[in-house]
């Protein structure tokens, strides 16, 4: 089975532990739950299993292959980390254009598809700067999962959403979870973790004190 | 106020920084017998009987401020925060940092293009006798070259910390220059080909000074290049924690 292995993986920033010790194994098919207060990490975390910034101490390795040794970043992620800062003068299809534009792997369709699978209108004439805190992250989770990756890992991915909106990315996660992706989220909301998520991690003060399933 | 102090610590300790230095160097070069000369001096004044030398200067940097103002945050606004939607998608950092400086270097190319057209029909609109020459050419080049340099220190400096000290830094670097060329230029005229805001000014080129158009723009060349190189390096090291 094809995963994700953290081993002992340490951050430390100007003096400061931001991650200590993570151990873990995130596998294919499976939705993983990181919870905890916020500064616990949870964001850390993410950019050091995106490949964004490089671990203190610590490997990991994806997929076989050793992230900053092997490979530089995963070769196939989405990710929506906090805000993205979209360009604002972009209709949402043009935001998703040009970010497809950098991988080359799918063609208009799957990213006309990618904005109707989050409930936004391709046709959308609309900048995104006149976009609601909703929609952009309706859009930030359009481009996580446009390019089918095989890992997805969403910061929050429900909040700004409403009860529609909530309903969707659960019905987006578990069709990734389907198609075999590993997913890993965020959220301060309990029910997001304890409905999606086949394994939930609870993070600490950069630590990982409690781990149910997976 | 606390709370102004706090979140503006930065600006306020360069705003002291350049009020104690500009004040030393007038108190050293310049003959203050009293405070009020040194609040003139340090805060400037104008003399009427010169004052074609000030819409002079304002005319230069002008055009800067425009730009300043319209890409000093480009690359921070559009490279720096969607950098986690960008390198998650590619490790070419190098090429798509280049792609941002072009597109930069492109934009200042239009936006001084377009003036320059607006100066012509304006000299065609007073019946001004057309002269068109490899000079004028120098000029341009000269002018996008050095707003080119300003725009990219400022951007690149939004690499480590926000674009706006990087506008603060250019500003007071520039003025720096403006003087240091001052107080040289009764000692030794030769240097101020060195020194790059004196090289840029297009006048100066004009005065007998030594600076001529092609080693100008080979000067102005060099130091865009070192910026680049610099700023290249830096953002490879650079973790995206934005």
């Amino acid at each position: 089975m094809r995963n994700i292995k953290v081993n002992n993986v340490s951050k430390v920033i100007n003096g400061t532990t931001i991650l200590k010790d993570i151990n873990i194994i995130f596998e294919e098919g499976k939705i993983y739950g990181i919870y905890g207060h916020n500064g616990s990490g949870k964001t850390m975390l993410f950019r050091t299993l995106s490949g964004l910034i490089k671990p203190t101490s610590g490997t990991i390795t994806i997929f076989n292959e050793e992230l900053h040794k092997d490979i530089d970043f995963p070769r196939s992620i989405g990710v929506l980390i906090e805000n993205p800062n979209f360009c604002p003068n972009y209709t949402g299809k043009e935001v998703l254009k040009t970010l497809a534009s950098i991988k080359r792997i799918i063609d208009d369709e799957e990213i006309i598809r990618s904005l109707e699978r989050v409930g936004l209108n391709p046709n959308d004439s609309r900048t995104v700067k006149k976009y609601s805190l909703g929609m952009r992250q309706r859009l930030g989770i359009a481009q996580a999962i446009m390019e089918k990756p095989d890992i997805i890992i969403l910061d929050e991915p429900t909040s700004a959403l409403d009860e529609d909106g909530i309903k969707l990315v659960y019905k987006i996660l578990l069709e990734e979870k389907e198609r075999g992706a590993i997913v890993i989220i965020s959220s301060h909301n309990k029910s997001d973790i304890e409905t999606l998520c086949d394994c939930k991690i609870k993070i600490q003060a950069g630590k990982i004190t409690d781990m149910i399933g997976g | 106020m606390k709370e102004l102090i706090k979140g503006n610590k930065v600006s306020l300790i360069i705003v002291l920084l350049f009020s104690i230095v500009f004040n030393f160097l007038g108190l050293f070069f310049h003959h203050i017998n009293t405070t009020n000369d040194l609040i003139s001096f340090t805060y400037g004044y104008v003399d009427l009987w010169h004052v074609n030398n000030v819409f002079s200067i304002i005319r230069w940097l002008l055009p800067q401020l425009i730009l300043l103002v319209y890409l000093g945050n480009y690359i921070e606004v559009r490279l720096l925060k969607n950098a986690t939607l960008i390198f998650t998608r590619t490790n070419k950092k190098m090429k798509i940092l280049l792609q941002f400086i072009l597109q930069l270097l492109f934009i200042i190319c239009c936006f001084y293009l377009l003036q320059f057209m607006i100066v012509l029909i304006i000299g065609a609109i007073l019946g001004l006798e057309l002269v068109l020459n490899i000079e004028t050419m120098f000029i341009i080049m000269r002018l996008i070259l050095y707003s080119f340099l300003i725009i990219l220190t400022v951007n690149s400096s939004s690499i480590l910390f926000k674009s706006i000290y990087g506008v603060y830094l250019v500003l007071i670097i520039q003025l720096a220059m403006l003087y240091i060329s001052n107080l040289i230029l009764n000692w030794n005229s030769y240097f101020l080909v060195y020194i790059p805001t004196t090289n840029a000014l297009v006048s100066l080129n004009d005065n007998g000074l030594g600076i001529n158009n092609d080693s100008s723009i080979v000067y102005l060349l060099i130091l865009i290049f070192i910026v680049i190189i610099i700023s290249i390096n830096i953002f490879n090291k650079k973790e995206v924690l934005y």
